[in-house]
């Protein structure tokens, strides 16, 4: 079980837009916490922090004692390794190599392991491996379509083939951006249903992003509101308060504030 | 504001209009030069009718040379295209802006590539010819070398406009360099590295044949030796045969591409 917390992290991107504005928590093992926030509140960005995927501008970030944020910037290769295999991303457009197998992709799962070139691709993965990628996608109940392509898939089946890849990787910490913003309402509730499973059931870590309150409030331990960068609420998710929620989506957000063109996907 | 705009743009006709009359100049000069009278198109009509007349019936007497030759075309254009695509697959990952270690790799290779290609592949083959000899060999390294300069350019292209999603989600779980390269760069980027090796070698073939011209193997070494002894007959019937083997090569590239896209 390891720890995830964050200090002060500002994030400010090349063009000046400011992400986050000095962002601090701290997240005990096991717990599962729902971000929130309308876009441009900074959500995707922090989760793109924790994983190194962004280097923030200040702050610190630990995962397992380890500060992120000083590994990137020294380029300390290894530091990050040990951060990216405990740390798994489920992304909002699943991001799977559209062109290979189901398979193949979970497989993919364990890069972050694998030296040798051969065992990367199924074809020369050692047999345990293999047998690992189809328990994880038997768990996500896709065992059927090991062999399909992965743009052969409906959305909701992709983003399980994800969750499939996040549990080969077996980190201890699952970072989920907006996992479900891509899916319709159904395949959407689906999605959340299997991946609060499986992080139960491994007792992970998880720091989701959403931006459906009903959602958030249904599957949330804790709910950690973000508006422009900065938090506003931090709380269990069984005694929210209706203010800090209104006060989480103001309409008059857009004018008290300049527009923050964010949710970069650089 | 509006004032300097127009005067800016006054300047730009300025030397719009001082490049259009240079080049208008260099046309009509390059036209007294060529002196493409009607009289020398006539004639030249006329002798055209003569090749003709002396080329029909083709002479197949020597077909089954001319058939080895074009084989050996094909094989160089082959051999020297997988060359080719072989080396460029690094030479784009060095090139690329997302894939190059920095900046220096990244400007040398790239400049390194634009230089390859601005030299013509004739030009190649003559200094290969003067460097390893006459024959085959010279033919494939300047086929390897000229598809160095086309493929690498292209595929890195096309690393640099895949989408960072696949590359981040590797990335993410901690992969090494190769294993995103390996994993997603390769992979999202396959069936357009597959459609540039297939017009490569489609390229290539055109271009082994004319390289025979300057002895750097295959049939264009006969092509030339039946012309300058006008035996049209026998430069007909390899005319055909030429046709015949690219036409076919682009039906089966054809193919491919379909296969695979």
């Amino acid at each position: 079980m390891i720890p995830l917390s964050i200090n002060e992290v500002c994030k400010e991107f090349p063009d000046g837009t400011r992400a986050l504005n000095g962002v601090s928590f701290t997240i005990n093992p096991g717990e599962g916490t729902v971000l929130l926030g309308s876009n441009g509140s900074g959500k995707t960005t922090l989760l793109r922090c924790i994983n190194g995927l962004e280097t923030a501008t200040s702050g610190q970030i630990y995962v397992d004692h380890i500060d992120v944020i000083e590994a990137k910037r020294r380029h300390a290769r290894k530091a990050l390794k040990r951060v990216r295999l405990q740390t798994g991303m489920v992304f909002q457009k699943f991001h799977l190599i559209n062109n290979l197998g189901v398979l193949q992709n979970v497989l993919f799962g364990s890069l972050g392991r694998t030296q040798n070139p051969m065992k990367m691709f199924s074809i020369g993965a050692a047999k345990e491996e293999r047998m690992r990628a189809m328990a994880c996608l038997d768990r996500v109940g896709l065992a059927d379509l090991a062999k399909r392509r992965a743009d052969t898939l409906s959305g909701g089946q992709r983003q399980r083939v994800a969750i499939a890849r996040v549990l080969m990787q077996d980190p201890q910490i699952v970072l989920a951006d907006e996992p479900i913003a891509s899916l319709d309402p159904k395949s959407g509730r689906e999605v959340m249903d299997l991946l609060w499973e499986i992080v139960r059931e491994r007792n992970l870590t998880v720091v989701c992003a959403l931006h459906q309150l009903k959602i958030a409030q249904e599957y949330g331990d804790r709910l950690i509101g973000l508006r422009c960068g900065n938090v506003v609420m931090d709380t269990p998710a069984d005694r929210i308060d209706a203010d800090q929620l209104s006060h989480l989506y103001d309409d008059d957000q857009s004018q008290s504030v300049p527009a923050v063109p964010l949710e970069v996907t650089p | 504001m509006g004032e300097q705009l127009r005067r800016r743009g006054g300047g730009a006709s300025g030397w719009g209009g001082g490049g259009g009359l240079i080049i208008l100049g260099l046309f009509l000069h390059g036209v007294y030069i060529a002196q493409l009278t009607p009289e020398r198109l006539l004639s030249g009509m006329g002798r055209l009718g003569g090749f003709l007349s002396q080329a029909i019936p083709p002479d197949l007497t020597r077909a089954s040379n001319f058939f080895w030759a074009i084989l050996v075309t094909f094989e160089m254009a082959l051999v020297g295209t997988v060359i080719g695509v072989l080396l460029s697959l690094p030479v784009a990952l060095l090139a690329s802006d997302n894939t190059s270690p920095n900046r220096l790799v990244r400007n040398i290779t790239r400049n390194t590539v634009a230089a390859v290609r601005t030299i013509p592949d004739l030009v190649w083959a003559l200094i290969f010819v003067v460097a390893i000899g006459l024959g085959p060999a010279a033919g494939i390294l300047t086929i390897a070398v000229d598809n160095l300069g086309f493929c690498g350019r292209f595929f890195s292209e096309r690393i640099e406009e895949l989408e960072p999603g696949p590359v981040e989600a590797l990335s993410s779980t901690g992969a090494s360099q190769l294993g995103i390269i390996l994993g997603a760069i390769f992979p999202c980027a396959f069936p357009s590295f597959v459609a540039t090796s297939l017009y490569a070698v489609e390229k290539s073939i055109r271009s082994a044949v004319v390289l025979g011209l300057v002895g750097a193997g295959g049939i264009g070494v006969e092509l030339s030796t039946s012309m300058r002894l006008f035996r049209y007959d026998q430069a007909l019937t390899i005319i055909v045969m030429i046709w015949l083997v690219v036409t076919a090569s682009e039906q089966v590239s054809t193919q491919i591409r379909r296969r695979v896209i």
